[in-house]
């Protein structure tokens, strides 16, 4: 193995000449509602790869939402959170050409958003209603991989969970036990996939419930731009259904200034709640691991109208 | 005269088609250009049991350039796009030799590297997995 010759901004730190990578990544942003003011302090991560020919691992640790002031017309918080959460921690093994073993917590490889979910490597800001509340975002079991590549690749994943999560705060759903199917297959240019399993998640006042869902997900990448949709629906025991989706095109004016526009739709009976919207976005990477980004968003709900500002690194 | 120069630039552009062919060890079935492309990103690592170590040419070169184009069919901005965000998923880049001859050095010595180079400039036993021209 040998050394980098020199460091990268965007591809991490090796430690000596060993297969171990240090890197990391930050945000800030501010928003701005008709009635309030948030600036944030959102993510500071540390996180470290490696691994042989067939044993890989990673570990990210996180601190999530660090310093967040809010104000409005008559009053100003600032929250502080210094917990250390571990977002990722996990081991890979290959156990031949075309089948691989993760073990730990990771992103839930539903979709290709969530693959994704940084501020710094992900489109907007903000990220899309469907990637929040239709899957957990983060699994903590099992994910047997298999990809075969003919004519393009074609790959399945498997997720087992059925024990109790690691740092069960950083998921945007407290599962216990998750269980899902995925199915891509990307030729040239294109890329589908298809997903849906079932999860129950806990709950300190309704105990536990149990949910299924589905997700389908359709992208087709150029040079110069990018169309991107996702649609998801999900169903408690109890009947609520919930759905969202969204369609988002990008657009690279230069290496350096990009556009997107992406509209959504959603319905949350859990929280009682739907809305439309459009987002109009403007992103400036003077690097590409560096992002300032803009954002404007116009939602049926007029008081969630707003306007986000960030600053993002991956180092 | 005029039929002088159709066969000049006939000749021309015969005798300038270069031939170009991804190299690897013996033991490697030859590939198609979809796992060429899969290697070269780390999608797929082991090919016959084998761990597969790609080479690049500096970012620079023509020929990683031409391979770029021909095989991955990504831009170079695309490329280092693509390899920022899979550093987030801890997946590194493949490593890069200062020339072809020292490409074709490591390829004789490491069993599961693979490179690509200039037909003709092959001189040691290494297996033609794959061929392409610039004009393909």
């Amino acid at each position: 193995m040998q050394a980098q010759d020199e460091y990268t901004l965007g591809e991490g730190y090796q430690v000596g000449e060993m297969p171990i990578y240090l890197g990391g990544y930050f945000s800030l942003d501010y928003r701005k509602k008709d009635e309030e003011d948030r600036y944030r302090v959102d993510d500071i991560a540390l996180m470290s790869y490696g691994g042989n020919d067939t044993i890989a691992y990673m570990v990210e640790l996180e601190l999530k939402e660090f310093y967040v002031k809010t104000s409005d017309d008559d009053t100003t918080t600032t929250t502080r959170n210094h917990r250390l959460y571990i977002e990722r921690l996990y081991f890979d093994y290959t156990m031949n050409d075309n089948a691989m073993f993760r073990a730990g917590k990771f992103n839930s490889p539903l979709g290709f958003w969530n693959l994704m979910p940084i501020n710094v490597l992900r489109a907007t800001t903000s990220s899309p209603v469907s990637t929040q509340i239709i899957f957990p975002q983060f699994t903590t079991g099992l994910d047997f991989q298999y990809s075969s590549f003919g004519e393009g690749e074609l790959k399945f994943d498997l997720m087992l969970q059925d024990n109790t999560p690691i740092d069960d705060e950083y998921n945007n759903y407290d599962v216990d036990q998750h269980f899902a199917l995925g199915v891509s297959y990307e030729k040239d240019a294109y890329a589908l996939k298809a997903d849906g399993g079932f999860f129950s998640k806990r709950d300190k006042n309704t105990g536990v419930k149990d949910f299924t869902y589905a997700l389908l997900s359709a992208r087709y990448e150029a040079d110069t731009y990018q169309f991107l949709a996702e649609m998801g629906t999900q169903r408690s025991k109890d009947g609520d259904h919930n759905y969202a989706g969204y369609a988002q095109g990008l657009y690279r004016f230069t290496e350096k200034h990009i556009g997107i526009i992406r509209l959504e739709s959603y319905k949350d009976e859990l929280k009682n709640s739907n809305d439309n919207m459009a987002i109009f976005a403007y992103t400036y990477r003077p690097l590409y691991p560096i992002a300032f980004k803009t954002e404007y968003q116009q939602h049926t709900k007029s008081n969630e109208n707003q306007i986000i500002f960030s600053f993002s690194v991956l180092f | 005269m005029r039929l002088g120069g159709l066969i000049l630039l006939f000749l021309s552009l015969c005798l300038g088609a270069k031939e170009y062919a991804v190299i690897g060890n013996e033991r490697l079935p030859n590939l198609t250009a979809v796992q060429i492309k899969a290697i070269f990103l780390k999608k797929l690592t082991h090919v016959n049991g084998i761990h597969l170590v790609p080479v690049n040419l500096p970012s620079h070169n023509h020929l990683r350039k031409i391979f770029e184009k021909k095989l991955l069919k990504m831009s170079e901005r695309r490329l280092k796009s693509y390899w920022i965000k899979q550093h987030y998923h801890g997946k590194r880049p493949p490593v890069v030799m200062k020339s072809q001859e020292s490409a074709i050095l490591f390829i004789h010595n490491v069993q599961g590297g693979l490179t690509y180079i200039e037909t003709a400039k092959i001189n040691k036993p290494v297996k033609i997995l794959y061929t392409f021209k610039e004009e393909d």
